[in-house]
């Protein structure tokens, strides 16, 4: 199991003399499990390619514990514990910048494995065609060329099988297919789920495509994140036919529905505004409030927390409209 | 705010060139002071008197500990006091340098000047004609004469140009039958003695240029807001203006830098042509060991080129808006 | 297994090393200047041995070019190409030396301080910033003068030891750019350490620029030491451009002949020439570092 606790990631911005500190992800708690997938869905700016980051152990959290199969992946020092760290892999968004463009695909694949010894030396071609074949690539193809030899499509794909050299338990897939041709995306999708469930692999899909989300989290877990805030969680399903964060409603409503009447429409909520508030200046209560429609009295307090429906146990919302709401009814 | 910083960091800069030149001549195999010091001694020279020579040349006692050496050092040179020179005998340093600079303030800032333009002509020309027989054949030039020493231009002109075609006069920076002063005779002995090494500056330098030039014109050419000017309909004038005010802004570091390339240059053009510069000073004094003079040349040359780092900084972040703070 | 996938990338490296530096008549050009200069480097006590080449001869003082002294003779009657072909050895072998000392300091400085950062980048960069802003060649001079340096390291540490400090922050600031690229993250989530960061991810992708800079160090130094001897201030070694031109200036008095014209200019050529060479190969070195730039012919 891969969890995080009460994650919370400050960065210090330089302003003149002074700093200020904004909160990036704030008391963020999930968690995937082997074989599982979780999608965490929100738009750009929201935290989520930091809580990628913190989750594979590359961007230490200023307070709040990553747990790996129950082994903290950062030590005292907030510097990440090795073993854990291997067990998480971060597949990147562009696979261009992803591939050291001076290496070929051996070069790239065979470092991560003579660097752990993770295969006996006369193996490591013998390793790196596998590694390829998984990832539905041809060996003899593409082993000896260089990044800018090679198709958007199997680029990603040799940046997966980088991945998988170390054999992780866990992907963070960072909008892994938002670079790769539209025509190719569904076979990318396919091959990232067809691996985790061959390997027995956990994993976290960050997008900010709900269409994208529910085909990779069929039967998983949906997060909507929203300013460094999970405002929603639950299963893949439920989130989508039944969303109660006002937010999560917006953004299901704003998929463009290939036939008339189909899609996701629940309710027809138009936000107040387009703006999404500054990270330097939140709002002090919910950071919904200034955008939401449905706001009221309470919301302009203090930011509401995610709480389980008192109906459905496996769905989490933070609003205090939809909580209010089913305490009473 | 900035200023404060940066201004601090130069004289931080200073003082370490200074402490660097201190302990590189006190401390270093050879250290010229104990030399001379036992070479009196050997001579027969009595060592209180020894001393006391050493004294007046260097401004240190041998027997006093480093430290003190140092202090003295830095006292002395914070009151203007470089010491004495040993080969004009007894003459203070400071004076002798302040007498021989203007020539060389003179030659090299024409020199840079007209590179600079040279540079900045051929530079945009290369980079409008880019990738066309003229891109390639201007560019390896310039890359050859980019780095050429001043020695190798300066020997090459005073040669060909005093001894094969003795066109030019030689040695000295004007003639003997002129007075000095502000006359007529004397500004056209100068100029005319002048273009030589200042033909040498010039075509030790334009390569740099030329090339720096080129690519932040092809940089800018690839700029949206040039593409737009072609589009709006702009004349050819106007977009080159648009162009050369653009790709001039990054040479201005530059232009800066050169300078201590350029004092640099300086020793070897001064010495060929013997004009009564500091470079002139320095080339002397190195091949005499006048180690007060050398040390002095040395601190006024680093001091002058770190403060001028720091006013083209600032000058350069109140012409370009993009990195005023 | 592992064997033939070596050998067969390391011939189509070297097939397309062949085919960078032959695709352009100028790298032609510049591959064969090289060549004559290390041939003269290597060789040349062979062809002229100093022994007899480099004997005074008062009767053939400032003669012009013959087919016995292709280049002329000296003042002292001493045929010019020999000293030419002689001082080549000594030259380079201080250029590349000192080379080779800018290229591991300027590397080295540049990739701790930008790597580790904070204090001890701090440091570095402001003692790289004194080295920076002296002007150098006072500074070599000041170093040479109290040294009084003439063995051929001593020369090298000298011309290195003014020098590295441009090179080593361009590292840096490389680096600093590089490191901020996902590939290196990646390296990072794979668990490399950082010294395997440094040498085997980022150094990679800065070898053009290193190798360009190794060979431009190569002329800029042979500048100075030339330049050095050519003051006087380097005691001498009797074979070298230097000296040569040390002696046309200020001994010999052949500026006050014009026989002297290939005695003079010999030299200067000499420097000229290698320079030129070293320009023509730097953009056949570009592509060889940087795979981005080749021109890959059948593999796709």
């Amino acid at each position: 199991m891969l969890r995080c606790i009460d994650l919370v990631k400050q960065f210090r911005l330089q302003r003149g003399w002074s700093s200020v500190a904004i909160t990036v992800l704030n008391h963020v708690s999930l968690s995937v499990g082997p074989n599982q997938v979780l999608c965490i869905v929100g738009e750009s700016g929201c935290g989520k390619t930091t809580l990628g980051k913190t989750l594979a152990g590359l961007l230490p959290p200023t307070r709040g514990q990553v747990l790996v199969d129950e082994e903290s992946l950062f030590d005292q020092r907030q510097k990440p514990v090795a073993s854990a760290a291997l067990k998480v892999q971060m597949v990147h968004q562009d696979p261009f910048s992803a591939l050291n463009p001076v290496h070929t695909v051996y070069e790239e694949l065979s470092l991560p494995l003579k660097y752990h010894h993770l295969v006996p030396a006369r193996q490591i071609t013998e390793e790196c065609e596998r590694l390829l074949t998984l990832t539905g690539l041809e060996p003899n193809a593409v082993l000896h060329k260089y990044p800018h030899e090679l198709s958007g499509g199997q680029r990603q794909r040799v940046v997966l099988a980088r991945a998988l050299a170390v054999r992780p338990r866990y992907l963070i897939a960072d909008e892994a297919v938002s670079m790769v041709d539209v025509s190719s995306r569904l076979i990318m999708l396919d091959l990232f789920l067809s691996i985790a469930e061959k390997e027995q692999i956990g994993l976290v899909f960050i997008t900010h495509d709900f269409g994208l989300a529910r085909y990779v989290a069929v039967d998983g877990t949906i997060a909507v994140m929203y300013l460094g805030r999970i405002v929603e969680l639950g299963p893949t399903e439920t989130v989508i036919h039944q969303p109660q964060h006002p937010y999560t409603q917006i953004l299901l409503s704003s998929i463009p529905p290939l036939q008339a009447g189909e899609g996701f429409t629940v309710s027809k909520l138009t936000p107040k505004s387009f703006d999404v508030p500054s990270l330097e200046l939140l709002p002090p209560g919910c950071g919904f409030e200034p955008r939401c429609p449905l706001a009221f009295g309470p919301c302009r307090q203090s930011p509401p927390s995610l709480t389980r429906l008192s109906q459905d146990p496996s769905h989490e919302v933070a609003c205090y409209g939809t909580t209010t709401a089913s305490a009473a009814s | 705010m900035r200023v404060v910083r940066r201004f601090g960091v130069s004289l931080l800069m200073i003082w370490m060139v200074m402490t660097i030149t201190f302990f590189m001549i006190r401390l270093m195999p050879g250290n010229p002071i104990m030399d001379a010091y036992l070479s009196l001694l050997q001579q027969g020279v009595p060592s209180q008197e020894a001393m006391a020579q050493i004294h007046v040349l260097y401004d240190v006692y041998p027997n006093q500990s480093v430290l003190t050496q140092y202090v003295l050092y830095v006292w002395h040179l914070l009151h203007g006091n470089f010491g004495t020179s040993i080969v004009y005998a007894g003459r203070p340093v400071l004076p002798l340098i302040l007498a021989s600079a203007p020539w060389t303030l003179m030659l090299v800032s024409i020199g840079i000047t007209i590179s600079f333009f040279i540079g900045l002509f051929l530079g945009v020309l290369i980079a409008l004609n880019r990738n066309t027989w003229f891109d390639n054949v201007m560019s390896q030039i310039a890359s050859i004469f980019h780095g050429i020493p001043n020695y190798v231009t300066g020997f090459i002109f005073l040669y060909f140009f005093t001894v094969m075609l003795p066109w030019f006069p030689f040695g000295n920076i004007y003639g003997n039958t002129v007075t000095p002063g502000l006359n007529f005779p004397f500004i056209a002995s100068v100029a005319y003695h002048s273009v030589l090494p200042i033909a040498a500056y010039v075509f030790g330098a334009f390569g740099t240029w030329t090339l720096s030039t080129k690519s932040a014109a092809v940089a800018v050419l690839g700029d949206d807001f040039i593409q737009a000017d072609k589009i709006r309909g702009l004349t050819p004038g106007q977009q080159l203006d648009h162009l050369i005010h653009n790709s001039v802004l990054p040479l201005f570091t530059g232009f800066v830098l050169s300078l201590g390339m350029m004092f640099g240059g300086a020793v070897f053009i001064e010495e060929t042509f013997t004009i009564p510069g500091l470079g002139y000073l320095i080339a002397q004094s190195t091949s005499q060991r006048d180690y007060p003079v050398m040390q002095g040349c040395f601190l006024l040359l680093s001091s002058a080129v770190i403060l001028a780092n720091f006013l083209a900084d600032m000058l350069y972040s109140r012409i370009d808006p993009r990195i005023r703070v | 297994m592992i064997l033939a996938a070596s050998t067969a990338s390391r011939q189509s490296r070297s097939s397309s090393l062949a085919r960078i530096f032959l695709s352009r008549p100028i790298r032609v050009i510049g591959l064969a200047i090289i060549a004559l200069y290390l041939f003269m480097a290597i060789f040349g006590p062979v062809i002229f041995p100093p022994s007899t080449a480099l004997v005074a001869n008062p009767a053939k003082v400032y003669q012009g070019p013959s087919w016995a002294d292709p280049l002329g003779t000296d003042f002292q009657g001493v045929s010019v190409l020999a000293e030419i072909v002689l001082g080549a050895r000594g030259v380079l072998m201080v250029g590349v030396g000192a080379a080779f000392f800018i290229v591991v300091v300027g590397v080295a400085v540049g990739l701790i301080a930008g790597f580790t950062g904070g204090i001890v980048d701090a440091i570095l960069m402001r003692i790289t910033d004194v080295f920076i802003a002296i002007p150098q060649f006072p500074l070599l001079l000041l170093v040479a003068t109290i040294l009084n340096a003439s063995s051929p390291g001593l020369i090298i540490l000298m011309l290195g030891l003014t020098t590295w400090g441009g090179l080593a922050r361009a590292i840096r600031s490389q680096v600093l750019s590089l490191r901020e690229r996902d590939f290196v993250e990646a390296a990072r989530g794979l668990g490399l350490g950082t010294g395997t960061i440094a040498l085997r991810v980022i150094l990679p992708n800065m070898l053009s620029y290193v190798a360009m800079n190794f060979l431009v160090s190569i002329t800029g130094a042979i500048y100075a030491e030339v330049g050095l001897l050519f003051l006087g201030v380097t005691p001498f070694t009797p074979d070298n451009w230097g000296v040569m031109l040390h002696e046309a200036d200020s001994v010999a008095g052949a500026l006050y002949t014009r026989k002297s014209v290939f005695y003079v200019i010999s030299p200067l050529m000499a420097i000229l020439l290698l320079q030129a060479g070293i320009i023509f190969i730097l953009g056949g070195l570009d592509e060889v570092f940087n795979p981005r730039l080749r021109k890959t012919g059948a593999t796709q």
